[in-house]
């Protein structure tokens, strides 16, 4: 009559949270692993991740995503730690004048290889590594990942936009380093 | 749409995060330009190799001994939260410490608070207690000469102050008369300095007893005094009874050797019916 929520036991709360969290540690240390590019890093990050969910777990309403609410606890977490180390303003700021300098945007190589994508995507700046991970290989929408990386819609599309012009230019790079055959250049932004 | 806007929004066409209107316009632009048919193509195979390049390394994958590991301990840390442990969530914990710092400081402020009111108190208190014992005193001092000892010349004087008879006769004599049932009759009233006070001596004789009245007309009336309401203070000084009490801004004193008792009632039935003189 007054709304208030039966208060759960222990035993039912743990299973809700087996049921609907414990499936998704896979993927969240994948993500991890992108993310600290360190497996000591990564399994720090997913314990504390799924610490923090499991004590928060009563603000998470049960059948929405809960994919998308345990990588928004990381990001967190990881964005504290980035702030705590004091690296991340420092390279930003000299990445995205990069970013936003380069004339001319490469066309994609001929040629691609995974080795090749994952050389160029490991040069690319943390944050917009991020985003394009989460657009291109967890295929969040836009406004998932808005509520994830904690940032407007809009500035994800425009790190979406930088990410993905840089790994165009690290591909080029790794393509004329090889030899891979790179061909023309087209006009960009 | 020309090639330059079209690469401007490829990326996020390519996300299909575009506006219905802004999709066709795309879609048009498409069918018309194989250059950017082939450019997008691209963008395409690239969005699809960058997922399976990044699904692909073995490092990825997490460690079962980590994954068990991790799984118990949470399951652990889920059963062991129980009784009073289960509320120490940062959700509840953050209001409930808020409260409590909240409650200790009002908590706080009041002890303060009521302890220097408590001290202002003591200290008014006992300021009031010696004021009011000197005032007192001085009411009882040299009135005890004017009024006991001169009793005899009180019969004679009465006789010359007529108004004041008239006037203390109608506010104390007969009231007390009245309530008393008793023997009162006035013999004299006068203004009587005493160490820079001016009290109004208004001398009584109930059933052979001198009864001095007298009203502190200083205006030095200690300020707790009017805060006594209708109590009455009771002294023994000099071995005159003497009872205290407050009226407006002016200090009582009826002063006799009278019981404790009878000079009371005296006080009392002065306080009840005094009314200031207009």
């Amino acid at each position: 009559m007054f709304g208030f929520k039966r208060s759960k036991s222990l035993e039912e709360r743990w299973s809700d949270f087996e049921i609907e969290a414990l499936p998704y540690m896979p993927d969240l240390y994948r993500n991890a692993m992108r993310l600290t590019r360190k497996e000591s890093d990564a399994e720090d990050l997913v314990q504390e991740t799924f610490f923090q969910a499991l004590k928060s777990f009563d603000r998470y309403e049960v059948g929405t995503n809960c994919k998308a609410w345990l990588m928004m606890i990381m990001h967190n977490l990881n964005l504290k730690r980035h702030r705590n180390i004091r690296t991340m303003a420092l390279v930003d700021d000299g990445e995205e004048k990069i970013a936003e300098t380069v004339p001319f945007e490469p066309s994609i190589p001929e040629a691609l290889t995974e080795e090749g994508i994952l050389s160029a995507m490991d040069k690319i700046p943390d944050q917009y590594r991020q985003v394009v991970i989460l657009a291109d290989v967890e295929e969040y929408s836009y406004k998932e990942i808005s509520s994830i990386v904690g940032v407007p819609v809009g500035t994800v599309m425009s790190r979406i936009h930088r990410g993905r012009k840089l790994l165009r230019i690290e591909l080029a790079e790794f393509a004329k380093e090889f030899n891979l055959g790179q061909s023309s250049r087209v006009a960009g932004i | 749409m020309n090639c330059r806007e079209f690469s401007e929004i490829a990326d996020t066409y390519l996300h299909d995060e575009l506006l219905v209107e802004t999709n066709m316009q795309v879609h048009k632009h498409l069918e018309n330009c194989a250059d950017c048919r082939k450019e997008f193509g691209r963008r395409r195979e690239l969005r699809q190799m960058v997922k399976v390049a990044m699904n692909s390394p073995k490092e990825l994958e997490i460690k079962p001994h980590f994954e068990n590991r991790l799984k118990s301990e949470l399951r652990d840390y889920a059963m062991q939260q129980h009784g009073w442990r289960k509320y120490l969530t940062v959700r509840l914990m953050v209001p409930a410490l808020a409260s409590l710092v909240i409650i200790a400081a009002i908590t706080v402020g009041l002890v303060v608070n009521w302890n220097s009111h408590r001290i202002d108190l003591a200290n008014q208190r006992s300021e009031f207690t010696n004021s009011y014992t000197a005032l007192l005193n001085d009411a009882a001092a040299d009135h005890k000469d004017c009024a006991l000892e001169k009793q005899t010349m009180w019969d004679s004087m009465s006789k010359m102050d007529s108004p004041e008879k008239t006037l203390y006769t109608d506010k104390v004599v007969k009231p007390l008369q009245k309530q008393l049932t008793s023997n009162v009759e006035y013999l004299y009233a006068h203004d009587c300095p005493y160490d820079g006070r001016i009290f109004t001596h208004i001398i009584l004789r109930e059933n052979g007893h001198i009864v001095s009245v007298l009203i502190d007309k200083s205006g030095k009336v200690p300020a707790m005094a009017q805060n006594l309401g209708d109590s009455i203070h009771l002294e023994k000084t000099n071995g005159l009874q003497v009872a205290g009490f407050q009226k407006g801004d002016q200090a009582f004193f009826v002063i006799s050797d009278l019981s404790e008792t009878d000079n009371l009632s005296v006080a009392r039935t002065i306080s009840d019916v005094w009314k200031p003189i207009a």
